[in-house]
């Protein structure tokens, strides 16, 4: 019997022994891998790097702009120059300057066929052009007008009945939509299969044409 | 039972106390080896009053450990978690002898 308690002691022993070694393993921390798992990591440290590159150059960037404003402070006639320059910079941001360049001509027209279907299907809506806009806006594009209607940023695009009003005025059915910009890139966010634009023309059946043109002129607001 | 449950206890301890860390592959190896070990002890309590032979629990303890490391490898290796099948196996031996050893202690006949 005496031996038997031995036994059973040290069997005890080892499974106490064992189970601890388990517990303080602290096994949590590991994780299996595989190589998928490391190249989402990899990935995610790349773009982690390089948006540290983007913010350094922007650092880079910004102490440059306060040296040049700095210097300007010993110079008015520095100062003033710096500053012109400035104002025809932001015109050109917010819409107050002339535009010529490369870019796209596009018609936005209605369905005129005779389709036997609700004639809200047929028309071209405020929604399909403020989302014709931000496909081109989103491919790089560098000013926009709307039948001679400069896009600003306090723009608006509002149905009003037939027509649609754009900086308060009314505009009406065939929508010429002019973008400067990449005309290749410009191109293929209307023309490309799956865009807003390409589902509007091939299911609802709406007259939609592109033209590239190496030149473009947008006036001014 | 006293012995194995004070054994137990000093077992964990020197367990918590020795910070020796392995591979987080071995876990379930390791978890399945606590296990068998466990069952043993069940089953060894569960007949005390017996005496038993210490080479052939040796043999049968070690055969059982070296089969279920086995059999949890080729899961690994085929990608089918086999070790559960262990797991189930002797988890349940240990609630049937576990229940055995209880019903002995309070003396535990039948529904009356």
């Amino acid at each position: 019997m005496t031996k038997n308690r031995v036994w059973i002691t040290a069997l005890a022993v080892i499974i106490g022994f064992l189970a601890g070694l388990q517990i303080m393993n602290d096994s949590k921390s590991y994780a299996f891998i595989n190589v998928n798992s490391v190249a989402i990591f990899s990935n995610e440290l790349n773009a982690i790097n390089n948006e540290i590159e983007g913010l350094k150059s922007l650092i880079v960037m910004t102490s440059r702009d306060l040296n040049k404003y700095q210097l300007s402070e010993y110079n008015s006639e520095y100062i003033a120059g710096y500053l012109e320059e400035e104002i025809e910079r932001v015109k050109a941001i917010a819409g107050y300057t002339n535009v010529r360049g490369e870019g796209v001509l596009i018609k936005l027209a209605d369905n005129e066929s005779n389709t036997q279907r609700n004639i809200n299907y047929d028309l071209v809506h405020d929604v399909d052009v403020v989302m014709i806009i931000n496909d081109l806006i989103d491919s790089g594009a560098e000013a926009i007008s709307i039948n001679g209607k400069r896009i600003l940023a306090k723009t608006e695009i509002v149905c009003v009945g037939p027509l649609i009003k754009i900086n308060g005025e009314s505009v009406g059915a065939p929508f010429i939509i002019k973008a400067i910009g990449n005309k290749d890139l410009l191109s293929a966010a209307i023309n490309a299969p799956n865009t807003y634009a390409y589902n509007l023309k091939n299911v609802y059946g709406l007259e939609i044409e592109t033209m590239k043109s190496d030149f473009i002129l947008i006036p001014k607001y | 039972m006293i012995f194995a449950i004070i054994g137990l206890a000093m077992g964990l301890l020197l367990g918590l106390a020795l910070s020796f860390s392995y591979s987080a592959t071995f876990t379930i190896y390791v978890t399945l080896i606590i296990l068998i070990l466990l069952q043993s002890l069940l089953r060894i309590i569960k007949n005390e009053n017996m005496d038993f032979n210490i080479y052939k629990e040796g043999i049968l303890i070690i055969s059982e450990i070296l089969f279920a490391c086995l059999l949890a490898f080729i899961g690994e290796e085929l990608g089918i978690s086999l070790y559960l099948a262990i797991v189930l196996s002797f988890g349940l031996k240990i609630f049937n002898d576990f229940n055995l050893i209880v019903k002995k202690l309070i003396k535990y006949d039948k529904i009356s």
